[in-house]
């Protein structure tokens, strides 16, 4: 008897697991989808995107955005190093070569292949961000290229003639002159040249050299630092502050976040991701090309960020389709990015598009300028090392001496060559 | 005459040095505090400002203090951009059973330290204060694996719980208070047949108010404010706090000033009251904090 009420039960009890089981496999699966996206981007893309994702394939997506980059990466960090990873994630090619280099990205060759993808619609520098010894990690969506915003009505006012197409850093550098203005005449510049854009200051040293701060991106020995070329493009920074004053020093911009937007610069050396702000503010404005320097190759950024999937993902089918949906070929991501000019596409068949380069929002603007550069793609983050941290720090510190005229640009370089020296030699600690 | 002269002018003087030097010296404690006050003043006044100003204003140079037009529409806009009526109740169930667990936990362990004599009494105090010293970022992920096996990640708990398990500061400012309280109100009460349990209740608590109320205004504080915890711990919508609402304004590339302030303005209302209320407790605790060391 007691057998017989033992065996019942068993029998009850496996019944009951079956149940739950065929229940649990019945339900949808469901992704974790991890953005850093502003408000706009969240609403305009994000959600229809993620609800036709869901309609077309049956998979849930669980979506969450924090929007500044920094507490994002915090919070990726943890989740990854605490073993409950998002399925699918937006690192920045740096933090994704990071990231790819401790094995936490899923490989997505074999998907690429299985799926018959042309990668070849990609632009070749902006995918080998990504693939890292010969193996894909993500696919990219877009690169931060950096144009020249100019406000026409202050170019108009001041008689001043609107940047021509191959214009030089020394026409640059006349333009910003003759915009820059002490309007009420106390001795204090009302209206700047130019926006600050030191921290891109090796774009300068791009379009004077044609080559990156090292001499291989992803394994260097050498540091250019000491290079005339590079010397003298810092200098040429710094002069645009404190020779010239044609760039606001940090007293002169009193935290404003943006003196374009706000109407007292002329221009703004930037990416696409402030169009939408100068939209908004009222003016009339256009993009040119970057300035070209000493090399005469018209040149611009590399980086930028990519989807990508976690390796440790329970789901790498599921993850790998929504990747495919937003980054893919043809993809309905990247056709909602592009109707929103918020991006720079990193797919060719969309630098083509008309949605991009004459969009409505923007009549018979210069679009192209963000495509001016291509074949002479570098990173704004170089080399894409594990060791680039340090550099950064480094640079940072030493170079705000010579942006307050307390060192010269030869000097600066010169510590930090020092200093990068020391690291190349033991760039195994930083591996 | 020429000594009588030279005897009543110093004392004229000094009369005067006298009758004047009080009011000098309160003149110069009232500039002190009126300095003090608008530096404190300041960024409150600012938020208030931006908060009425539309988004292009916000980015005038230089900045003007008056905003025109007066743009009331941000907080509702503000307010309506992200569920906030949800983020605000959220954020006072996390912060109100914090404040709780914070303060019942802490007394108990601080009483005990304070009235028990035991072996080891001092080197558990010593390490419970060395739990001061560990960095908090060594902590993130331990605690991040914890609360992930325990199946509490997107939930309040990992928010609330750690409180009720004491905290060292509550315990150790709540334990300086304690020892200032008599023992022979402890014995009287043990005369009369009280439990230790009974003295807690009945004497320690009721005369330790100050120091608990200073306890709760620290904890609520640091609660209400809190934007790690949950940035790390929640991720639904539905579950998030204030700050990580606030936070939805502010990206890499462009803040939403006017809209972030008028939001950050309806968040402060809450600590404002709490601070009106509370506001003997807090300057009790500021104090104690102050002098809490050469009390014990």
């Amino acid at each position: 008897m007691n057998g017989r009420k033992a065996l019942c039960s068993l029998a009850l009890l496996m019944f009951l697991f079956a149940l739950a089981f065929s229940a649990s496999a019945q339900e949808a699966t469901t992704i974790k989808w991890f953005m850093r996206w502003d408000q706009n981007r969240v609403e305009n893309v994000a959600m229809p995107v993620a609800e036709a994702f869901t309609e077309q394939t049956g998979i849930n997506i669980e979506f969450e955005n924090i929007g500044s980059g920094s507490d994002y990466y915090t919070k990726l960090q943890t989740t990854v190093a605490g073993g409950t990873p998002p399925d699918v994630f937006y690192p920045a090619t740096h933090v994704a070569n990071a990231y790819a280099s401790k094995g936490a990205l899923l490989k997505i060759d074999e998907f690429v292949e299985r799926d018959g993808i042309d990668l070849s619609v990609y632009d070749p520098t902006i995918l080998a961000n990504y693939t890292i010894d010969g193996e894909l990690h993500c696919l990219p969506i877009d690169h931060a290229a950096l144009v020249v915003y100019y406000n026409k009505e202050i170019f108009d006012a001041a008689g001043v003639e609107y940047p021509a197409d191959g214009w030089t850093w020394d026409d640059f550098l006349a333009t910003a002159q003759a915009l820059t203005l002490d309007t009420d005449g106390d001795g204090v510049t009302d209206q700047f040249g130019v926006d600050t854009f030191r921290n891109y200051w090796p774009m300068v040293v791009w379009s004077n050299t044609d080559r990156g701060l090292f001499d291989d991106i992803r394994h260097p020995t050498e540091f250019y630092g000491m290079d005339q070329g590079v010397i003298d493009s810092v200098q040429f920074v710094a002069d645009l502050i404190l020779a010239h004053n044609v760039m606001p020093s940090d007293e002169q911009r009193a935290d404003i976040s943006d003196l374009f937007a706000a109407g007292k610069a002329g221009m703004q050396v930037v990416g696409h991701w402030r169009m939408q702000r100068y939209l908004g503010s009222g003016f009339d404005f256009d993009m040119a090309a970057l300035p070209l320097g000493e090399s005469g190759e018209s040149v611009n950024r590399a980086d930028g960020s990519c989807f990508a999937i976690s390796a440790d993902t329970e789901h790498p089918e599921e993850a790998w389709e929504l990747v495919k949906f937003l980054a893919g070929p043809g993809s309905l991501g990247v056709n909602m990015l592009l109707d929103l000019q918020v991006m720079t596409p990193a797919l060719s068949e969309f630098k083509s598009d008309p949605r991009f380069l004459d969009p409505e929002l923007l009549p018979g603007s210069n679009k192209a300028a963000f495509l001016a550069g291509a074949g002479n793609y570098f990173s704004m983050y170089d080399p894409i090392h594990p060791m680039y941290s340090a550099f950064d720090s480094l640079w940072k510190q030493e170079l705000g001496e010579v942006w307050i005229g307390a060192a010269t640009a030869e000097e600066g370089m010169q510590r930090i060559a020092d200093e990068v020296a020391y690291i190349l030699e033991n760039i195994e600690d930083y591996e | 005459m020429a000594i009588n002269i030279a005897i009543a002018a110093p004392a004229r003087k000094n009369q005067l040095l006298d009758k004047f030097l009080p009011h000098l010296s309160v003149a110069a404690i009232y500039a002190i505090l009126l300095l003090g006050a608008v530096m404190v003043f300041f960024p409150f006044a600012w938020t208030i400002s931006t908060s009425l100003k539309t988004e292009q204003q916000t980015l005038e140079y230089p900045p003007t203090w008056i905003p025109d037009p007066v743009q009331w529409e941000n907080y509702p806009d503000a307010l309506t951009a992200r569920p906030f009526g949800r983020y605000y109740v959220n954020t006072t169930i996390i912060t109100v059973l914090s404040v709780l667990g914070q303060v019942c936990s802490s007394a108990v362990v601080a009483y005990g330290f304070a009235r028990f004599r035991f072996p080891g009494r001092g080197v558990l105090f010593l390490i419970v204060l060395s739990t001061l010293m560990i960095p908090f970022h060594i902590l993130i992920i331990p605690r991040f694996i914890l609360f992930k096996y325990l199946g509490w990640l997107d939930t309040f708990l990992p928010l609330i719980v750690p409180n009720f398990f004491g905290g060292a500061f509550s315990i150790f400012l709540l334990r300086q208070y304690f020892l200032t309280i008599p023992l022979d109100l402890d014995e009287a009460a043990k005369m009369d047949g009280a439990s230790s349990f009974q003295i807690f209740l009945r004497i320690i608590l009721p005369l330790a108010r100050p120091a608990l109320g200073a306890v709760a205004v620290f904890e609520f504080m640091s609660t209400w404010n809190d934007f790690f915890g949950p940035l790390i711990y929640l991720s639904s919508d539905r579950n998030y706090t204030i700050s990580i609402g606030l936070a939805a304004f502010r990206n890499d590339y462009f803040t939403a000033w006017h809209l972030y302030m008028a939001a950050a303005a309806v968040a402060l209302l809450a600590p404002l009251v709490v601070f009106f209320l509370a506001q003997r407790y807090f300057i009790s605790g500021v104090a104690l904090t102050g002098s809490g060391g050469s009390k014990g």
